[in-house]
């Protein structure tokens, strides 16, 4: 057992002493789902209902801060929506923070000419919400550091942000919020696929040999969609270890996805076997991307 | 000819019924062991509470087996052979000199649900499992919920050799010995695509419910709780030789330590932080001789995550102070560390809409003590229902709740769990069904 009279004095972050960053994370995950996931739409979670949560604003806070840089003056939030966790920021930083509402051009608040500021916004879908409290904070003086968010939502908010010039520190993605515990399974590539995957290959020019891993989740079309538009947006982007992350321990890739291959996600109303769940098949052919 | 029913209705949950289960139960203790019931993890006193489990659901018609961790399950079939599972239950086990309700009145619930849906042909799309659960008292092996911790993939074999009772058993020689094989328990985890929610009954084991005279509750939080021992070491000397100022005296950082951790648990931080000593042993423990070292055993429940650990640290720096001003020593050392968890909204809504349409009042509110709920939650959405607790009291043999109150929350159960039945499709609460 440790012996916390050690421990304690060398750590910076009490907690820290007593469980792991892995399992604590995952723990907030957990509390976020419980708290403010919405099954009917999952990979989202409603920042109300977190929002009112200490025991979550605490926890946002910490990790939030640790994205934050160094010699920053200022945070800001657009509107309402972030004003809780923004707070909730500012008590455990201690920096001063303003609240943006692009409609009106209007700040609550002060934002100072040369300040450095990290725009917090909650939930991030579109980005536009945090991209128009960035250009409001800019249009006053401010240097903006940075987009924070709890969760990024949409798949290409990255580059909406980053196309403007700022950079978005997310702390989750909907793959982290799809909710495993709900026995994703797999079945593996010597399952013959049902002549619907075939039609749908050959339509995709891709040869049946192609079919690979089927991902089969024993919740609702709307969490298969989730995982399989996470997928995607992995595949798309070349991020060929983040689908190997969200796979892990669920299945191999036989054979591996190697670069330059072709992709390919069908999604059926599933196999008999299954229990006529949705179903997504991953395919993989090597050969010109 | 099945029943189907679109609302939730009263199905007549009897009191006596369910008081006969109870006292049958409290009947299952060691001899001569003293007031109220005493049948402590994988005895044979519990596998016999466990015999009386399956002759009750066997009698109901329901397939019952017990699995690798001596937990006993019985099932009623769905209507949807494909569909996860449902399920409910409790712990049969007892700390010693126990009351006859903690566990014991949420296996009294499922017992009367299993009866209520048979006598009423209630029909139900995924299979209803009941479930009493082995060894989830912490009180012999210094770990809770064993049975579910196994179930839900949180404890292996491994762990099983590690924990002893004060006799030096281990968990693993206490299975062996009523005929459990511990390397075989991996055998018994429940998959979560084979479950679609669980709801727990258990007694308050507070005063909330009493004092509002509200007779259900719906857990929103299960506490978590940080344990330390907190070791204090001065000089032992002569109580009459000593002068005052010239002592290193164990016994009195103690007591300051106590009524510092008391301080911290009532400021206005940490509302709903609770702070307890309720263990103290001080050596040499003689009247004519100052402690030269105490141990305090200090248990921090909190609902916050953070807060909780940071409360145990901040404990553990001040009474490093305290000690460091009067000349002794302080040693700290974590005995266990768990986190509380925020119960799934969708299940607690359920129960909380549920309890509305039958017309019970109901409060929600956090759980001071962890439960099965709170291990088998890794595994499916789980939630749990409160009945109240009189003056509060619990592990103890005054542990009391009417017959009556008994009915109200299992009348509560068995209409959530046929509401989470048809809310649920294969998938887990809230997805729609295409069910008939």
């Amino acid at each position: 057992m440790t012996a916390l009279d050690e421990q304690l004095p060398a750590a910076g972050d009490p907690a820290g002493v007593f469980i792991g960053a892995g399992q604590r994370r995952s723990e907030l995950i957990g509390d976020l789902l419980a708290a403010a996931g919405d099954t009917a739409r999952p990979g989202t979670i409603n920042p109300d209902a977190f929002a009112t949560r200490p025991g979550i604003l605490r926890r946002l806070a910490a990790l939030l801060a640790e994205d934050l840089p160094a010699g920053l003056d200022r945070l800001a939030t657009a509107g309402q929506a972030g004003v809780a966790l923004t707070t909730a920021l500012a008590l455990h930083t201690g920096l001063p923070y303003a609240v943006l509402d692009s409609g009106n051009c209007a700040v609550t608040g002060e934002i100072h000419h040369g300040e450095r500021l990290a725009v917090i916004d909650p939930v991030t879908t579109t980005g536009a919400r945090a991209l128009q409290a960035a250009q409001l904070a800019r249009a006053r003086g401010a240097v903006v550091t940075g987009v924070h968010t709890v969760l990024e939502r949409g798949n290409g908010t990255r580059l909406v942000i980053s196309d403007a010039g700022y950079v978005l520190h997310a702390l989750f993605s909907p793959a982290d919020l799809a909710p495993r515990h709900r026995g994703v399974t797999m079945t593996t590539r010597y399952t013959a696929p049902d002549t619907a995957v075939t039609a749908a290959l050959a339509d995709l020019g891709y040869s049946a040999d192609a079919y690979g891993p089927t991902l089969n989740t024993a919740v609702s079309p709307a969490e298969v969609e989730t995982i399989g538009t996470a997928l995607a947006g992995a595949l798309r982007e070349h991020r060929i270890e983040a689908v190997a992350e969200m796979l892990e321990g669920l299945v191999s890739l036989q054979p591996e996805i190697v670069p330059g291959s072709r992709t390919a996600l069908i999604a059926t109303p599933g196999l008999r076997a299954v229990g006529d769940l949705p179903t997504v098949h991953l395919a993989a052919e090597a050969g010109a991307a | 000819m099945s029943t189907m029913t679109t609302a939730a209705r009263k199905l007549g949950a009897d009191p006596a019924r369910m008081q006969a289960h109870i006292d049958e139960l409290a009947r299952i203790s060691e001899p001569g062991s003293g007031p109220g019931t005493t049948r402590l993890a994988y005895t044979a006193l519990e596998r016999r509470a466990h015999a009386y489990f399956t002759q009750e659901m066997t009698g109901l018609g329901l397939q019952v087996w017990s699995d690798e961790a001596g937990n006993t399950i019985a099932e009623r079939p769905g209507t949807r052979g494909s569909f996860p599972a449902l399920g409910t239950g409790s712990h049969l086990d007892s700390v010693p000199n126990a009351g006859g309700y903690d566990g014991i009145a949420g296996v009294a619930a499922a017992m009367e649900t299993a009866r209520l849906y048979a006598e009423h042909d209630i029909s139900h799309a995924h299979p209803i499992r009941f479930v009493a659960f082995a060894a989830e008292e912490g009180a012999r092996f210094g770990q809770a919920c064993t049975g579910s911790r196994i179930v839900a993939g949180l404890t292996g074999p491994a762990d099983l050799e590690a924990k002893r009772d004060t006799h030096g058993v281990t968990l693993a020689e206490a299975m062996r010995s009523v005929g459990l094989e511990p390397a075989a328990v991996t055998r018994a985890r429940w998959h979560s695509g084979q479950w679609a929610g669980f709801v727990e009954l258990h007694i308050e084991q507070g005063g909330v419910l009493e004092s509002a005279s509200i007779p259900v509750g719906v857990v929103d939080l299960i506490s978590g709780s940080t344990r330390l021992l907190l070791e204090i070491t001065g000089r032992a000397s002569h109580t009459g030789g000593t002068p005052m100022h010239l002592r290193a005296d164990a016994m009195t950082a103690a007591a300051e330590i106590v009524l510092l951790a008391e301080s911290i648990a009532n400021d206005s931080r940490h509302h709903g932080t609770r702070i307890s000593v309720g263990k103290i042993q001080a050596l040499p423990g003689s009247i004519t001789t100052i402690a030269g070292q105490v141990q305090l055993y200090v248990d921090v429940r909190d609902v916050d995550s953070d807060r909780q650990r940071q409360t145990a640290a901040e404990l553990t720096e001040r009474a490093q102070a305290v000690c460091a001003r009067r000349a002794v020593a302080l040693s700290a050392r974590t005995l266990a560390d768990a986190s509380p968890v925020i119960l799934p909204r969708a299940v607690r809504d359920t129960i909380a809409a549920t309890a509305a349409g039958l017309g019970i009042a109901y409060r929600v509110l956090p759980s001071g003590a962890s439960h099965d709920t709170q291990m088998i939650n890794h595994v499916t959405p789980a939630g749990m229902i409160f009945v109240p607790s009189r003056d509060g009291i619990s592990h103890s043999p005054a542990e009391w709740t009417s017959p009556a109150e008994l009915a109200v929350g299992t009348e509560v159960l068995a209409a959530s769990l046929l509401t989470l039945d048809r809310a649920t499709g294969p998938a887990g609460p809230g997805q729609g069904t295409d069910t008939p």
